[in-house]
């Protein structure tokens, strides 16, 4: 009886001697996270910045501050994956690398993305809850982007001049042939002009209009009130617009600038989330993105509407 | 026992299928939407263009059908028979998911041009607010129907 009470003892020992070196071992299987030089910083306001540095810096920037308890593998793999991740869709260190446009449209989806509650990441505050955004953060940032929204200059002549000459190109132009594709194989479809409406959008942030088309299987699943989720075959275009604004405050549409497309399809496009993505920009329809992976940054702007099936217009049943 | 279990069961899909309605009308604007006896009045139309009033917070968005949205591509004025004009208007409020983006809310008009082939005119109607009521009141009309021959179709792709 003794003798198999010390056997099991003795075997527990050497199963946890095994644990444990296995634990140390991969210890020296140690992703590198580096931080790299930073080229250029986000420019912002001091108190704007403070926030930064404490809630995104650690994922998108150069200057990650770990804790000890990161460094530890295998926690360390997936802090690394993170702020690969991190840092490939925003990096606040790297400012320089991206026009002033979308530094703007970068920011300001940011702090939707915070506002709605999808930034941080629900893993990262639960591992470092200094990170969390106080309600005062949160509005010190909406108050600096609010700042940055566009205000139409009244009968702007540049954008008239724009549709004026954008209306005249297109009397003239040839109708191609070729239907655009973007790089993830979706092509254009030419017939969202004629679908029915399914909500009208102004953004602030870019001083632009848009009208978002559905199809008729979009459209049934709006009248049925079944759209969440959208069946599959729905296709949503929305296509965005200048502004022209008159002394009396009367906006009309400019010049058209791109059109957007979102199709539905659980099972064709289930690596991007039941969607597939395309933009195709200017009256050319030139396909928006170098590789299929631009669908990424889709996906990432998309992300706080999950509870929406990533969509982020509110249907009109008309 | 056997009822208990019965009511239990009716509860829980009474329970689950409120839930399901739920999720569908947050992603829905409601709010904006036509009453139901109103959803045929643009159904077959095209789009011919989005306005926005910035001074009175108003969107709206005209509707045409086919015959008339094929002309405007000629750029002419003046109704023509068997042509129809649709012309929504809603209060703007923002979009609860994304800042600084403004979306319809409260409707305030629907009005309807359409050619008269017998009176060699037009009909004129205007429903206004959310429970599109038909406005009896004719004053501004003349105004109304001036402006919506004025709009002018958006650009859109060739292709």
């Amino acid at each position: 009886m003794k003798k198999q009470k010390t056997y099991k003892k003795k075997v527990i020992v050497i199963l946890l001697l095994i644990v444990f070196l296995i634990f140390a071992g991969i210890q020296f299987i140690r992703p590198v996270i580096t931080n790299p030089p930073v080229t250029g910083n986000v420019k912002v306001p001091h108190e704007v910045q403070t926030i930064l540095r404490n809630s995104c810096y650690d994922c998108h920037s150069n200057e990650t501050n770990l804790s000890w308890y990161d460094k530890i593998v295998p926690v360390s793999w997936f802090v690394a994956q993170h702020i690969k991740e991190g840092r490939s869709g925003l990096n606040f260190s790297e400012w320089d690398q991206l026009s002033p446009a979308d530094q703007k449209a970068k920011l300001w989806e940011s702090v939707n993305q915070v506002s709605q509650g999808a930034m941080p990441l629900q893993s990262y505050t639960l591992a470092h809850p200094q990170a969390k955004l106080s309600q005062k953060d949160l509005k010190v940032l909406e108050n600096y982007i609010w700042g940055l929204r566009v205000n139409n200059k009244p009968q702007d002549a540049a954008k008239i001049k724009a549709l004026n000459n954008q209306t005249e190109e297109l009397k003239k132009a040839e109708n191609s042939v070729k239907i655009p594709k973007t790089p993830n194989g979706i092509a254009y479809i030419a017939d969202y002009k004629n679908w029915a409406v399914v909500s009208t959008t102004q953004r602030l942030d870019n001083g632009t209009m848009r009208i978002i088309y559905g199809n008729d299987i979009a459209i049934k699943a709006i009248k049925d009130k079944k759209v969440n989720p959208w069946p599959d075959g729905s296709i949503l275009a929305k296509a965005a617009y200048d502004e022209i604004e008159d002394e009396n405050g009367n906006i009309s549409q400019g010049a058209f600038k791109q059109v957007e497309f979102m199709a539905k399809d659980h099972i064709k496009y289930k690596k991007t989330n039941g969607w597939g993505f395309s933009r195709f920009k200017t009256p050319e329809l030139i396909p928006y993105g170098k590789r299929a992976d631009f669908v990424i940054e889709c996906m990432n702007c998309h992300k706080p509407m999950e509870k929406n099936d990533y969509v982020f217009t509110l249907p009109i049943r008309q | 026992m056997k009822t208990i279990f019965y009511f239990t069961g009716i509860l829980t899909f009474f329970f689950l299928f409120s839930c399901s309605d739920k999720t569908n009308e947050n992603a829905l604007n409601i709010e904006a939407s036509l009453p139901d006896a109103m959803l045929d009045k643009v159904s077959g139309l095209q789009v011919i263009n989005s306005s926005i009033n910035n001074k009175k917070h108003t969107t709206s968005l005209l509707y045409g059908n086919q015959k008339i949205v094929e002309r405007l591509k000629s750029n002419e004025l003046k109704l023509q028979e068997g042509e129809k004009l649709v012309w929504i208007t809603w209060h703007q409020k923002a979009d609860p998911n994304w800042i600084g983006a403004i979306i319809p809310g409260k409707l305030v008009s629907l009005e309807i041009l359409e050619s008269n082939a017998e009176k060699e005119g037009f009909n004129y109607q205007k429903f206004e607010g959310n429970k599109m009521e038909l406005q009896k009141d004719t004053l501004g009309n003349v105004l109304r129907i001036k402006e919506l021959l004025n709009q002018k179709k958006a650009n859109v792709p060739q292709l």
